[in-house]
């Protein structure tokens, strides 16, 4: 069994460490998510590399069986982590806990965390990744963002949900 | 390996099947069939595991090929819910769709109020608050929301998440 998983599990203690090290040592303050998505890959292509090169065994197998038990742990990591950062849903939990037992706590969290402030910080993150372009108060989408437009939609259709948002 | 193999395949004729159920009954707990699908899958895997010969050569012992294909089918299965609820909920891509979807460049306040086809902000607000009612996180008593003893215990282990990953 540790041949099997050992390796994967050691490497998914790494990425977390790495991770958190990333957030607090080196950016000070909460990292992006696409940056631990980066790492996350990183450290599994060279756990995979790795462990087929050096383990003892059945090199190819070890890699695949060790890289789908770092990938799972990894990806609840950054799944957890992901809603933690940005999930509106666990914002407004954790700040009607924060504000209980005041009386008034859902309603100041609603202010708190209302969503026009939300759509504003969503509106420059778009255009700053450059999927909106923004000229004296207004928005029209860019080349980059009708392609990410078309790709969306299309997937909704193949998945079949609905408006969302 | 035999198991990671078989728990690809399983994956894969589960995302089929929930993608065909999808477009053949649409739901309105779409969420719902989802997991009720990738449920079913983690219940197929151990079945299939267990009565059919490996779908490759065994190089690691039986139990250790078990739970390696478990973690991949749980790799592959948890990709697929994140996936689907990105394209699903995503505020931005909603709003990317709903700007490229406009004749002319739009004010702040027109992709407000366009947004989630004519719905407005409110919405996507009312729409988690339903969510979080429905799930069991949040009990309404005379139109006042408050916490359920489950919410509360989610709100403190993400609270406390929160404080380890220096999220303010």
């Amino acid at each position: 069994m540790t041949l099997a998983a050992g390796y994967g599990a050691a490497a998914a203690i790494v990425f977390v460490a790495l991770a958190l090290a990333h957030s607090h040592l080196v950016l000070r303050r909460p990292a992006p998510v696409p940056h631990l998505i980066a790492l996350w890959l990183v450290v599994g292509a060279l756990t995979a590399a790795a462990v087929a090169v050096v383990a003892a065994g059945p090199g190819l197998v070890l890699a695949v069986t060790n890289t789908a038990v770092y990938l799972l742990l990894g990806e609840i990591y950054l799944f957890v982590y992901a809603v933690a950062v940005g999930s509106l849903s666990v914002q407004v939990l954790v700040s009607i806990l924060e504000l209980e037992p005041s009386p008034d706590a859902f309603a100041r969290t609603l202010a708190r965390h209302s969503p026009e402030a939300f759509f504003t910080i969503r509106l420059k993150s778009l255009t700053e990744q450059g999927l909106l372009h923004e000229e004296r108060g207004r928005y029209r989408i860019t080349e980059r963002g009708r392609r990410w437009a078309r790709v969306g939609v299309a997937l909704k259709k193949v998945l079949a949900v609905g408006t969302g948002g | 390996m035999a198991g990671v193999v078989l728990a690809a395949l399983v994956f894969a004729t589960g995302v089929a099947s929930h993608l065909v159920f999808s477009h053949v009954r649409p739901s309105r707990k779409p969420e719902r069939v989802l997991v009720s699908f990738m449920a079913a899958a983690a219940i197929v895997y151990p079945a299939l595991f267990l009565a059919g010969p490996p779908l490759a050569p065994r190089a690691v012992p039986p139990a250790a090929d078990f739970l390696t294909g478990l973690a991949a089918l749980g790799f592959l299965a948890l990709g697929y819910v994140e996936f689907w609820s990105l394209i699903e909920r995503s505020f931005s891509l909603r709003i990317v769709i709903d700007t490229a979807a406009a004749p002319a460049p739009l004010a702040a306040d027109d992709i407000a109020s366009a947004y989630g086809g004519g719905r407005g902000l409110g919405w996507m607000m009312e729409k988690r608050l339903e969510d979080l009612v429905g799930s069991g996180m949040l009990t309404v008593n005379v139109g006042r929301h408050s916490l359920s003893g489950r919410g509360r215990s989610v709100a403190r282990v993400f609270r406390a998440l929160r404080s380890v990953l220096g999220i303010r």
